[in-house]
C-alpha cells in the first residue's frame, strides 16, 4: 500500500514537472485567423482620448490622477468572482495580441491595444467624423497638396519629455523605412521625396516636415483632398523620438522594445503581460485629462467566451456577433450598442486571370442571384444594409439611380445565357472559417448560386493558404468585410485604382483607366460640388461593373457592462477604444 | 537496471532525431506560408513581393532545407529553439511561459482523475455486478465518449452562468494573485480535464483488480479467513495499481490533445491555445519548439513508467535481467 502511495505521488510530480507560476508575459503568435479572409484592415492604435473640441485646452496637470473622479467611484461589482476591482476594467480583445510597434503590418488586436498606450494626431469619432487628437486643427490649401496639423501643445509623453511635431516626422519617416520592417512603407508613397528616402538617396522624406514645434506638414505629389481617409484608417500612433530613436533602425518594427514599451502617451500606459493574452495597463501620470480609471486590463477571449464573461461579471467590454444579438441583449446588467459600420461585405475576384469570371453579365447575374436582403435579415439579424456601390456614403456621394440589383433569379439565368455560361464550371468561394456569420452567408450565396447554373463550392481554408491565393492571382471568390467606406467616396481608391493592384489594396487587380481618371480627378479638388459630380460618374461604373460582388455594410456591435460609463460606440471595431480616456466605472 | 535505462535513452534521442527530421519537413508540405501571415495581403500598403523577399531573407526561409535543418539544429544543441516569427521573443522563454500554466492546469487534472477514478474503480471491483459496478461503469463509458468540448460548455453554462460559483476563464482574475483566486480558476477547467482521465483511470483500476481478485494466492487467502477488506487493502490492491502507471503515461499525449481542447474553451494561457496559433500563423520555431517538447515528455514519462513499474513489480526486472 505504502509503495502505491509512493507511485502516485511520483506520477503526479512528474505531471506536475515546472509548477505554474504565470504572470510574466508569454509568447504571443498574433494569429492570423481573420486576416487573409480580410476583414477589416487591421487597424491601428492609438488610445483614445478625446480630441480637440473636447476639452480645449487641457489642463496641464503633471498631476497623477490617482483620484479623479468624474462619476462616482465605484464599490466593485457584487460578488461572484467579478474580475475587476474599483476603478479598473477588464476588456475584451477579439484575438491575441503580440506587440506595441505600430511599425508591424496592423492587426485588429495589436491596434486596439496600441489606442490604449499610444495616440494618434486624428481619428475617427463615434459617427465617422473626424476628431482631433493629438493635433488640435489641420487644413489644406487649395490645390489639395498640402495638409498642415496644429499639434497640441500641453500633450507629454509618460516620462515628462514634451510632445512635439518632431515625433511626428520621426514616426512617419520611420513608418516609410523599409529597414525597420515596417509592413507600412507604402502607405505615404503619394509624399513628396518618399521615394528617394526609400530607395536610400535621401536621408529624409522631404514632404514631412516640422516648420515649429507644434506644426506638422505634409507636402503632397498629386493633390488629395480626401486625405484624411489615409491618416484615420488605421490610426497612426505616434513615437517617442527620444526613446524610440536610441534604437537600432534595422529591424526596428521586430524590437523588443514595443513588446514591453516604457513610454506612452495615451491614456493608460502598459504596465506588464499577465499572461501572453492578458495585458495590465496603468493611468498615465502625465495624462493632460482626469482619468476615471486606475487599472485596465485587456483580455483575449474568442467573442462568445468573451459574452459568457459578460455575463458572470468578469469582463466589461466585448465585441458581440448579430448572430448572438438576441441572447447578449437579454443579458441583465448589460447595454448593447448597435451602431451603423463603414465596412462593406463583398466577394473578390482575381480579375487579371479569372476571365470568364469577370464578364459583366455573369457578376449583374451573381448580384441578382444572391438575395442579400435576406441574408441581412436572416443571418446577420438585420443589422446592416444591402449596399449597391462601394462608397455608400456619405449622402452626397451617392447618386440617385444605380441599379439595386433586386433578388431575381431568372434575370440571372437570363445573363448567364448570354454568355454561355457553363454550369459545369466550377466557382470557388474561399473562406477562413471560424466567424459564424460569415461561415453562414458563404454558404447560402454558395446554394443561390448554385440554383442559377453557377457551379459554387464553399472552399475552407486557413488565412495563410488564403494569403498565398491571393498572392498567386488564384481565386474565383473570397469574402471579406472590410473598409471605411461612409466617410469619402476617395477610399474606393485604395481599394479600386490600378496603382493600387499588385500587392497594394486592390487584391482584385481590377484596373479600370476610365474610373482610375475619376477617382484622381476627386481627390484633386476640395468643392465639394465638383466632387459630387466627379464621384457620381465613378459610383455608376463601379455600380455596374461591379469590382468586387456587394453584398452589405453590417453594423458594429458590442456590449459593456452596467458599470462602464463613458463608452460611445466606434463604427470601427478595431476604434474601439478611441475615447477610453472618458471611461468611467460607477458603483 | 542502469543499463536499461541508458539504453533506452540512446534510443529516445535517436527517436527525437527523427521526429524533427519528419517535422521539419511536414512543416514546409503544410500550405502557406509563415510570411504570407505575417504580412496580411488586405491591409500591407506597398511592394508586397518585395517585403516578402525581404521578410523570406530574414528569417532564413529563403536558404535550402537542409541548411536551414542543420542550422536550426546547431542551435537547439546550444539551448537555443529560435525565435518566434511573429514578434522575435526567443522560443524558449515562450515555452517557459506557458509551461507553468499548461502543468498547474494537466496536474490539477491527473490529481482529480486519480481521485475520482480510483476508488470508483476499486469499488466496483469489490462489489462487481452491484448497482454501484453498473452506475459508475456506464458513467465512466459516458466521460469516455462525451467530448470535453461539449462537457466545458455544460460547465460554462451551469456553474459560471447560471449559478455564479466559478469562474469561466483565465488562470486569474486580472491583477489578483492570490490562492484562493487561482484554485477557483482551476477547478473548473481541471475537473472537465480530470473526468475525462478518470474513465480509463477507473476502468483499468476495476479490470486490473478483478484479475488479482481472482488469482490463486489470494483465493487462499480469503479461504484462510482473511477479512475481505484485508486482502484488497494489503494484497491486490499492490499488484492491480501497478497498469494504471502505464495508463498514466500512456495518456499523456492524449491529456496534452485534451488540453489543448480546454484550453481554448476556457482561454487558459497554456501550451496548447499557443501551439494551435502557432500552427495557424506557421510560426515554425514555435511548432517545432512545442512538438519536440512534448516528444521529450513523452518519452521520458514512458521510460519514468517502466522504471517505476520495475520498481514495484519485480518481476519485470528479472525479465529485462533475463533477457
Amino acid at each position: 500500500m505504502r509503495r502505491v502511495a509512493v507511485v502516485v505521488v511520483a506520477a503526479l510530480a512528474l505531471a506536475a514537472c515546472g509548477s505554474g507560476d504565470d504572470d510574466a508575459t508569454d509568447d504571443v503568435d498574433d494569429t492570423v485567423e481573420d486576416t487573409a479572409s480580410g476583414d477589416d484592415a487591421g487597424d491601428d492604435g492609438d488610445d483614445g482620448d478625446d480630441g480637440a473640441g473636447d476639452d480645449g485646452a487641457g489642463d496641464d496637470e503633471p498631476s497623477d490622477d490617482s483620484d479623479a473622479d468624474d462619476t462616482t467611484d465605484a464599490g466593485g461589482d457584487d460578488g461572484g468572482d467579478d474580475a475587476v476591482g474599483e476603478r479598473s476594467i477588464n476588456i475584451q480583445l477579439y484575438q491575441g495580441p503580440s506587440s506595441f510597434s505600430p511599425l508591424l503590418a496592423a492587426t485588429g488586436p495589436n491596434g486596439l491595444m496600441q489606442q490604449i498606450h499610444w495616440d494618434a494626431l486624428v481619428g475617427l469619432g463615434g459617427e465617422t467624423d473626424y476628431v482631433g487628437r493629438l493635433a488640435e486643427s489641420w487644413d489644406v490649401s487649395d490645390d489639395a497638396t498640402t495638409w498642415t496639423f496644429n499639434l497640441r501643445d500641453d500633450v507629454r509623453w509618460s516620462d515628462g519629455e514634451q510632445f512635439t511635431a518632431d515625433d511626428v516626422v520621426f514616426t512617419f519617416e520611420a513608418l516609410s523605412n523599409p529597414a525597420t520592417g515596417s509592413g507600412n512603407t507604402g502607405k505615404f508613397s503619394n509624399v513628396a521625396g518618399h521615394a528617394e528616402f526609400v530607395a536610400g538617396e535621401a536621408d529624409n522624406i522631404s514632404g514631412f516636415t516640422a516648420p515649429d514645434d507644434f506644426t506638422f506638414q505634409i507636402e503632397l505629389l498629386a493633390p488629395n483632398s480626401a486625405y484624411m481617409v489615409d491618416m484615420v484608417e488605421p490610426l497612426i500612433p505616434i513615437l517617442p523620438e527620444h526613446v524610440v530613436s536610441q534604437l537600432p533602425v534595422e529591424g526596428l518594427a521586430e524590437n523588443q522594445f514595443f513588446r514591453e514599451p516604457t513610454v506612452g502617451i495615451g491614456p493608460y500606459i502598459f504596465s506588464r503581460w499577465l499572461s501572453d493574452d492578458q495585458v495590465e495597463f496603468v493611468a498615465n501620470p502625465e495624462f493632460r485629462d482626469e482619468l476615471g480609471l486606475d487599472t485596465v486590463y485587456t483580455t483575449f477571449l474568442a467573442t462568445d467566451v468573451a459574452q459568457a464573461q459578460l455575463e458572470t461579471g468578469e469582463i466589461d467590454y466585448t465585441q458581440v456577433s448579430a448572430v448572438d444579438l438576441e441572447r447578449v441583449s437579454g443579458i441583465d446588467g448589460v447595454t448593447v450598442h448597435s451602431v451603423d459600420g463603414p465596412s462593406i461585405a463583398a466577394l473578390h475576384t482575381a480579375w487579371d486571370t479569372k476571365t470568364e469570371l469577370v464578364q459583366p453579365q455573369v457578376r449583374q447575374a451573381m448580384m441578382h442571384a444572391i438575395d442579400r436582403q435576406a441574408i441581412v435579415d436572416s443571418v446577420i439579424a438585420g443589422e446592416g444594409d444591402v449596399i449597391n456601390t462601394m462608397a455608400f456614403g456619405p449622402d452626397w456621394a451617392v447618386p440617385d439611380g444605380l441599379n439595386e440589383y433586386p433578388y431575381d433569379p431568372e434575370k440571372a439565368q437570363e445573363l448567364l445565357a448570354e454568355v454561355g455560361w457553363d454550369s459545369d464550371t466550377e466557382v470557388t468561394i474561399e473562406i477562413v472559417p471560424g466567424q459564424t456569420d460569415r461561415d453562414q452567408v458563404v454558404t447560402i450565396v454558395a446554394g443561390q448560386l448554385q440554383a442559377v447554373g453557377i457551379n459554387a463550392v464553399v472552399e475552407p481554408m486557413d488565412g495563410t493558404a488564403m494569403g498565398s491565393d491571393i498572392g498567386d492571382r488564384n481565386f474565383d471568390l473570397l469574402m471579406s468585410i472590410y473598409g471605411l467606406f461612409n466617410a469619402d467616396p476617395a477610399a474606393m481608391g485604395f481599394r479600386l485604382a490600378c496603382a493600387q493592384g499588385n500587392g497594394g489594396g486592390n487584391l482584385s487587380n481590377y484596373c479600370n483607366p476610365e474610373l482610375d481618371e475619376l477617382l484622381a480627378a476627386g481627390v484633386a479638388t476640395t468643392d465639394q460640388d465638383e466632387r459630387a459630380a466627379i464621384y457620381a460618374d465613378a459610383q455608376k461604373i463601379v455600380n455596374e461593373e461591379l469590382p468586387v460582388i456587394l453584398l452589405y455594410s453590417p453594423r458594429t456591435i458590442s456590449a459593456t457592462s452596467d458599470r462602464l460609463e463613458g463608452y460611445v460606440a466606434s463604427p470601427i471595431p478595431t476604434q474601439a477604444f478611441w475615447n477610453i480616456a472618458e471611461w468611467s466605472v460607477s458603483g | 537496471m542502469l543499463a536499461f535505462i541508458a539504453r533506452r535513452l540512446i534510443i529516445s534521442v535517436l527517436v527525437l532525431f527523427g521526429i524533427s527530421i519528419l517535422l521539419f519537413a511536414m512543416l514546409r508540405w503544410m500550405p502557406g506560408d509563415p510570411t504570407e501571415a505575417l504580412l496580411d495581403p488586405m491591409s500591407f500598403t506597398g511592394d508586397r513581393e518585395a517585403a516578402l523577399a525581404d521578410l523570406r531573407r530574414r528569417l532564413g526561409l529563403d536558404r535550402s532545407l537542409v541548411v536551414q535543418y542543420f542550422s536550426w539544429l546547431r542551435e537547439v544543441m546550444q539551448g537555443n529553439l529560435g525565435y518566434s516569427y511573429v514578434d522575435g521573443r526567443p522560443v524558449t522563454e515562450i515555452l517557459g511561459d506557458r509551461l507553468g500554466a499548461t502543468a498547474r492546469l494537466m496536474s490539477a487534472s491527473v490529481f482529480i482523475g486519480l481521485l475520482v477514478g480510483v476508488p470508483l474503480g476499486i469499488v466496483a471491483a469489490i462489489r462487481k455486478n452491484s448497482i454501484i459496478d453498473y452506475v459508475s461503469s456506464a458513467g465512466s463509458l459516458l466521460m469516455i465518449s462525451v467530448p470535453s468540448f461539449f462537457t466545458a460548455l455544460i460547465g460554462i453554462y451551469v456553474f459560471g452562468i447560471k449559478l455564479g460559483w466559478l469562474p469561466t476563464s483565465g488562470q486569474n482574475t486580472p491583477g489578483e494573485t492570490g490562492l484562493l483566486d487561482s484554485i477557483e480558476h482551476l477547478i473548473l477547467p481541471a475537473s472537465i480535464l480530470g473526468l475525462s482521465l478518470a474513465g480509463p483511470y477507473m476502468r483499468y483500476v476495476r479490470s486490473s483488480l478483478l484479475e488479482v481478485l481472482s488469482q490463486d494466492f489470494l483465493v487462499t487467502a480469503r479461504s484462510k479467513g482473511l477479512s475481505r477488506i484485508r486482502v484488497v487493502g494489503r494484497h491486490a490492491l499492490a499488484n492491480a495499481l501497478i497498469p494504471l502507471i502505464t495508463v498514466m503515461a500512456v495518456q499523456l499525449p492524449a491529456l496534452f490533445g485534451g488540453a489543448v481542447v480546454i484550453e481554448q474553451m476556457f482561454a487558459w494561457p497554456g501550451m496548447g491555445r499557443m501551439a494551435l496559433d502557432a500552427v495557424n500563423a506557421r510560426n515554425y520555431p514555435i511548432i517545432l519548439g512545442f512538438v519536440m517538447f512534448v516528444s521529450i515528455l513523452v518519452l521520458l514519462s514512458n521510460l519514468a513508467a517502466d522504471v517505476l513499474y520495475a520498481v514495484v513489480d519485480p518481476r519485470v526486472r528479472t525479465g529485462q535481467e533475463e533477457s
